[in-house]
């Protein structure tokens, strides 16, 4: 038992970051068509500049995860006014590529700046633990847990009942018809990517204690969301956040109860089996309504 | 002058689709255009809502506005409905309608977390405004569901509802009764008619004359991409280039 | 006819070179401040000796300055002694990053400063990158790493390249026999991670237990970015010693891990990275560090070899940090190179190259050296944390 709630805990923790990360993929991808493959590094960079502001600047922890957060969203300005809309009108393939291209500057930035060797960023909670029915969890884990919760709840709402979700959502349905109504199509695109890149930000700062901070630290959480979004059919908050909880549960339970060998691969079998019996994701309908 | 076009031209090589159209419509107005198939009533209607490149020039409400952006014509004053509706599908019908809702404040990011109270009222303000104007095209009752639900003709009274709300100048019906029966299309000749009266500037381009002479009480009618006649519909269906160039066919199909 | 007049002439030139050489040596012995006397002969050249090494304020922010310290501290004393036939040494550095395409440039600029031997790289991703250019070149190089491919078996393994690290195989292997004969382990927990440096030391580390005669109870494999270990600690309840083979980072993050899952208690031992100064800053807590053991080149904070603790508090003098092994690894480079240039009484290429072929018991700071299969080193230590600094537990010498 304790080793189930321990894992399962663990599993939505991991889950709940996957989560935040394919949000920021929702995000872009719904007012722009693009996914942005610079999605991870910007998880890195975000806990990156969180450390340099907490060591360097000597700002409060959560100053200095505030400071990451805004950054980053600048950072997501920047990139979408760089490496998207220069190319907005080009192909698909062409405008994915660019976003790799500023994953890999963003990635140089980073050795350059802060080099290989891993680092830490401390933790409001240090590496507390809480028990419970047995099982020893870090609060580390229940705060990521939380702040997820009120993050997705709080995206529902600005998608669900503000001008601004309605016309993202507007965008992703019909972009043509979008820009008939007045939608601002580069504004929202820019808005999209900023505050995709504050969600980075706060996705690095919550997993960036649980562990060293090197330059991949983006890399495995941008993996899974991605197939967390592929799992939620890549078009409601419901559909990505059932999706990356499903991975990180299917990872740690599948390495808890199967086989620990595989557990990297669990969530990417049931990404393929997905696509297989049901392209349109596990909550995806034909007409995709509730989002 | 509600809508003031002028000289507006548009060519597909050597086609003159539009050949220099003057057009205005006058506050409370309400404009019909007629004209044979190709006559170029609709790409007319493209160049003067920004979807097609055109030469000319656009007033929207008094306001000089380029020709060629759609979203900034829009947000002039100047709303279109479509010859086959477009709603966004994935939302319900009062998202859609919500869209197109006047009140552009408090729409963005930094509104929507940091003036939440007022957010909040006039997000309030918003719904009511959504869900009369859904009444008025009879769809309350469908209110939360996906628009991609509805039936053709309910589509359109949806784009019509987002329409209204958005209290553009004017309004631009492109073949709005296409697809409609007659019980759909005399509802629609109701709503249609009661706008000049809400301030709501009327240009409607329609293959069914008797819904043009219920709402308009103007006519332009289109040749070969220009203005041969435009005038009050009992003095124009009078006119001897009319006759032959468009009506000949409704006395015959009428005889 | 020719060859006898050839070799003639250069007897004679050899005496010359001896006579003119007396009065140097002479010299430098009656100044006195030295160690080692200077050997009575003259070099044509002086040695010319290029580090291919990133330093401090260079393309790699992360990089320590050991390694440029022991060379240049090795340097410093053995030109103050007299330098090596009547010549200081002559050093250069070139600023080389750890891993990218810049690798190739620096060795190009490290050709051109015309080496008699190369010092570094000190990654495994530079030294692969440059073993093709260096045996084409016909430099020796002596590289401070344990990547097996430049290994003198391995699949880029050159007659010109040298390792001054213990290979890593050895050094796990070293892992598992402390936790069986040392601490008593029968049920013993692997993690590592899924690269090669992981999977070849696991199964180094499989075939030690069993040969030991013990079991391994749990064993666990990671990526090297890996976000998470819950399922993996957890899986180390019941053995009574984890060994872990894993990324300074995943180590790091495997400390956390069993101090929240209150197995704190388990002796962990880690790789050598557990001796970088960052490990401890990875560490959530200095507490958690207590019982962390390591498997070390050597210990020079901590070692009772003649030489090594007055060696140890002179580095600590003259630069103002604890030196790691690299630094004494480096230093000790300097001098395996001078002894084989006094010996041979030449200083080029092919020579060097003979006389670290030949490599056998030279005493040095880190180990003593001698070549086999183009590695220097065969001697690890394992270590352990106690108020922040490593304490030597045990010496191999047999480490492979």
């Amino acid at each position: 038992m304790e080793r189930f709630v321990s894992l399962f805990v663990t599993g939505v923790a991991q889950g709940a970051v996957f989560a935040v990360v394919a949000l920021g993929f929702l995000l872009i991808h719904k007012a722009t068509g693009v996914i942005n493959f610079a999605q991870g590094d910007l998880v890195t960079l975000g806990a990156y500049i969180a450390i340099w502001a907490a060591t360097d600047l000597e700002l409060p922890l959560l100053g200095a995860y505030a400071v990451a957060v805004a950054a980053l969203a600048a950072v997501g300005v920047l990139i979408e006014r760089f490496a998207y809309a220069p190319i907005r009108d080009r192909s698909i393939h062409v405008v994915v590529i660019s976003t790799l291209g500023a994953a890999l500057v963003i990635r140089a930035v980073i050795v350059l700046w802060r080099g290989t060797s891993p680092t830490r960023l401390r933790g409001p909670l240090g590496f507390e633990v809480v028990e419970v029915l047995g099982a020893r969890i870090p609060k580390q884990n229940l705060l990521i847990i939380g702040v997820t919760a009120v993050c997705v709840a709080a995206l529902w709402l600005l998608f669900h009942r503000t001008q601004f979700g309605r016309q993202v959502r507007a965008l992703a349905s019909d972009r043509m018809a979008a820009q008939m109504q007045g939608i601002r199509v580069a504004r929202m695109s820019m808005l999209t990517f900023g505050l995709a890149g504050g969600l980075s930000a706060l996705a690095g700062v919550l997993i960036a204690p649980t562990r060293a901070v090197t330059v991949d630290l983006g890399f495995g959480p941008m993996l899974y969301a991605f197939a967390a979004s592929i799992l939620g059919g890549m078009g409601s908050i419901g559909g990505v956040v059932v999706g990356a909880l499903a991975i990180g549960l299917v990872q740690q339970l599948g390495g808890g109860y199967l086989s620990p060998d595989y557990a990297e691969v669990y969530p990417f079998v049931l990404m393929l089996l997905v696509i297989a019996l049901r392209p349109q994701g596990v909550l995806g309908s034909e007409v995709r309504a509730r989002l | 002058m509600t809508l003031r076009a002028a000289g507006i031209a548009v060519h597909f090589g050597a086609l003159r689709a539009v050949d220099g159209v003057d057009l205005a419509v006058g506050p409370g107005e309400a404009v019909g255009m007629v004209g044979p198939n190709g006559s170029g009533k609709s790409t007319f209607l493209n160049a003067v809502t920004g979807v097609v490149a055109a030469r000319g020039s656009l007033e929207v409400a008094g306001r000089r506005v380029p020709l060629g952006r759609p979203g900034a014509i829009r947000r002039a004053g100047l709303a279109r409905t479509f010859q086959s509706p477009q709603t966004f599908r994935e939302l319900t019908c009062i998202e859609n309608v919500l869209l197109a809702d006047r009140d552009r404040h408090a729409t963005g990011l930094a509104g929507a977390w940091l003036g939440r109270r007022a957010m909040w009222r006039r997000e309030r303000r918003r719904w009511a405004r959504a869900l009369a104007a859904l009444d008025r095209v009879g769809l309350a009752d469908r209110a939360e569901e996906p628009a991609g639900l509805l039936s053709y003709g309910q589509q359109r009274m949806l784009e019509l509802a987002r329409a209204l709300v958005g209290e553009p100048a004017v309004l631009v019906a492109d073949e709005p009764s296409a697809g409609l029966d007659d019980t759909e299309t005399a509802e629609l000749a109701r709503l249609l008619g009661d706008l000049p009266a809400r301030g709501v500037s009327l240009l409607v381009v329609d293959h069914k004359l008797d819904l043009v002479e219920q709402v308009a009480d103007r006519v332009v009618v289109m040749q070969l991409g220009r203005v041969i006649a435009d005038g009050p519909p009992a003095e124009v269906w009078r006119r001897d280039e009319v006759v032959e160039a468009y009506l000949g066919r409704r006395g015959a199909a009428r005889g | 006819m020719g060859s006898l007049l050839a070799l003639s002439l250069l007897a004679a030139a050899c005496g010359d070179d001896d006579d003119g050489d007396d009065a140097a040596a002479d010299e430098s012995a009656a100044g006195g401040t030295t160690t080692t006397t200077a050997p009575d002969y003259e070099l044509e050249e002086p040695l010319r000796i290029v580090a291919v090494i990133s330093e401090p304020g260079g393309s790699d922010p992360n990089a320590v300055p050991d390694y440029v310290d022991g060379i240049e501290m090795a340097i410093a004393e053995i030109n103050e002694a007299g330098g090596l036939g009547g010549h200081p040494i002559e050093f250069e550095a070139v600023e080389t990053p750890a891993v990218g395409d810049e690798i190739t440039n620096s060795l190009n600029l490290a050709l051109e400063e015309d080496p008699d031997v190369l010092l570094g790289p000190v990654s495994s991703t530079a030294v692969l990158a440059m073993a093709e250019r260096v045996d084409a070149a016909g430099v020796p190089m002596i590289h401070n790493t344990t990547e097996p491919k430049v290994a003198g078996d391995g699949e880029a393994g050159s007659p010109w390249i040298f390792g001054n690290r213990p290979p890593n195989d050895g050094a796990a292997r070293i892992a598992a026999r402390y936790a069986v004969e040392e601490l008593g382990a029968e049920e013993i927990g692997q993690l590592y991670v899924n690269t090669a440096f992981g999977q070849s030391g696991n199964e180094a580390q499989d075939a030690e237990i069993e040969e030991l005669g013990a079991e391994v109870a749990a064993e666990r494999s990671f990526e090297f970015n890996a976000t998470d270990l819950t399922e993996a600690v957890l899986a180390m309840e019941d053995v009574d010693v984890v060994l872990d083979w894993g990324t300074p980072a995943t180590v790091g993050l495997a400390v956390n891990t069993l101090a929240q899952q209150g197995l704190a208690d388990v002796p962990h031992i880690g790789p050598g990275s557990v001796g970088f100064s960052f490990f401890a800053d990875i560490v959530g807590d200095e507490s958690l560090l207590e019982g962390v053991l390591g498997v070390v080149d050597c210990n020079p904070a901590d070692d009772d070899r003649e030489g090594v603790e007055a060696w140890h508090d002179a580095f600590v003098e003259e630069y103002g940090y604890e030196p790691s092994y690299g630094a004494a690894q480096m230093y000790d480079a300097v001098h395996i190179v001078a002894a084989i240039v006094n010996e041979a009484q030449a200083a080029d290429p092919e020579t060097i190259r003979q006389g670290l072929e030949s490599l056998d018991g030279h005493e040095g700071i880190c180990a003593i050296y001698s070549n086999e299969n183009n590695v220097l080193q065969h001697s690890s230590v394992v270590v352990r944390f106690e108020d922040g600094s490593l304490v030597t537990e045990k010496t191999y010498d047999d480490v492979g």
